[in-house]
């Protein structure tokens, strides 16, 4: 249910070197929508889901999969880039660098100070309603008695799945 | 939803490549398409390529540009918002995938309208359904404003096109400009199997297997099925990527899953949990898994394929 709203945090023509980076997906909704929204708000290219990513004097490359073929591209900054969890392995913080961590500067901003307001900032998409999905019923679960292949055949068999 | 000045919705699709034939997804969002008004289609793909894959029943028109224009090159974007503009569509379709995902996202903001991705229903009253929080939830929404824009999770409706005529093809003034170059192309490794998103049959394997997935690989054949894995197999490279299911990977809703030996936490489990049937082995009994499973067997995965 993605609508953004973002206002432009930079200029692309007085940031030349800019680099917008983003997950995925939130856990929520998983639309995946967002950073192909800010790269049209910021009117630079967005490359989503990247497998991998390498900054090349001021040229990105990007490994990713489009249908049914793997691209590696090369794409000059400003950009928004999209990673999967596949671009790198974590590197987690020790004790002194998450103390440091705290001690970052945090803007904070309104609606206001981006030049919104509030009908503005409001979804684009209305929610009829929501639901619980029904709990999957517990199935049958056996013990491999030797038997466990034979016996998922049957079930399959039975419920005509096969 | 908007309807034209004949009463019926035009909806546009967007197929943003079409290769050879159209694939079982795009079959499915033009039988979808067709139920909810009069379609037209816009295509990255050429007009020659679009012609052939696209005459069937129900296509009333099909926009090209000028040149084959390929995701995730912007230039889609452009057509398709030129496409919008033609057909004046108040419904404009894609199939679930990231390509199509990130033209309608653009357009959506272009529009100043919003997106719905991931649905698996649309109603001809304009209500789409959609699963949420790693489909714990269904929900139902629709465009506050502007047109619908919505993405269709493949294996949500039966596919049921009918050849017909060659659609009329219109060739919109958009060139391919991308603003990458391209370094190297390399087609997936292809199994000669399904789809992993569209099969109506998925296997799904773990760690256990251990770099041999030569059993399961006879196993799917027979079945007609696609192999899934989680993500410490894709890590260990003995499948491709593009074949983890789960919250990070891809999500699949078939008739039949079989999950061997995969543990079923919620992360995997989001990736899973609509498909109609599942059949879980795996050695432990207490394996999450066993709790969504409609029928479980636990033992090894081995002892229960050489049978």
């Amino acid at each position: 249910m993605s609508t953004v709203r973002d206002q432009a945090v930079f200029d692309a023509d007085e940031d030349p070197e800019h680099l917008v980076l983003t997950g995925m997906a939130s856990d929520d909704g998983e639309a995946s929508a967002v950073p192909a929204q800010v790269g049209e708000r910021l009117g630079i290219p967005a490359l989503t889901r990247a497998l991998d990513l390498a900054l090349q004097a001021g040229h990105l490359v990007v490994t990713r999969i489009s249908g049914q073929t793997s691209q590696k591209l090369d794409l000059p900054l400003p950009a928004v880039v999209s990673v999967t969890d596949k671009a790198n392995d974590p590197r987690y913080p020790n004790f002194k660098a998450i103390m440091a961590a705290k001690k970052k500067p945090v803007t904070e901003l309104s609606l206001l100070d981006v030049g919104l307001t509030p009908v503005e900032a409001r979804s684009k998409v209305e929610l009829v309603s929501i639901q619980s999905r029904p709990a999957r019923a517990v199935g049958e679960v056996i013990a491999d008695d030797g038997q466990g292949g034979r016996r998922i055949v049957e079930y399959l068999a039975k419920e005509r799945l096969v | 939803m908007s309807r034209g000045t004949s009463g019926i919705s035009q909806v546009l699709v967007l197929l943003e490549r079409i290769e050879g034939t159209l694939s079982g997804a795009q079959a499915e969002l033009l039988t979808l398409a067709e139920r909810l008004g009069d379609v037209s289609v816009v295509t990255g793909a050429s007009g020659e390529a679009a012609g052939d894959a696209l005459s069937i029943r129900g296509v009333r028109e099909v926009y090209v540009g000028d040149g084959e224009i390929t995701p995730p090159d912007g230039a889609l974007v452009d057509l398709l918002e030129t496409a919008v503009k033609e057909s004046e569509a108040s419904v404009v379709l894609g199939v679930d995938v990231p390509d199509a995902v990130d033209a309608l996202a653009r357009l959506s903001v272009r529009l100043d309208a919003g997106i719905i991705t991931s649905a698996t229903g649309i109603d001809v009253d304009g209500t789409v359904s959609k699963p949420v929080l790693v489909s714990e939830h269904t929900c139902v929404a629709r465009a506050g404003q502007g047109p619908l824009i919505a993405t269709v999770k493949p294996n949500s409706v039966e596919a049921i096109t009918e050849k017909g005529a060659r659609p009329e093809l219109t060739s919109l003034p958009v060139k391919p400009s991308p603003a990458f170059e391209v370094l190297e192309t390399a087609p997936l490794p292809t199994s000669g199997r399904p789809p992993l998103t569209e099969a109506r049959v998925v296997i799904a394997v773990s760690r256990g297997v251990d770099g041999d997935l030569s059993l399961v690989e006879q196993l799917a054949d027979e079945l007609g099925a696609a192999i899934g894995a989680s993500r410490a197999v894709t890590d260990a490279g003995w499948i491709d990527h593009s074949a983890q299911i789960g919250q990070t990977g891809v999500t699949v809703s078939p008739q039949l899953y079989i999950s061997v030996g995969i543990s079923g936490a919620i992360q995997q489990k989001s990736g899973m949990q609509t498909s109609d049937v599942i059949v879980a082995i795996n050695k432990d009994e207490d394996a999450p898994v066993f709790e969504i499973a409609d029928y479980g067997v636990v033992g090894t995965s081995t002892r229960c394929f050489r049978r």
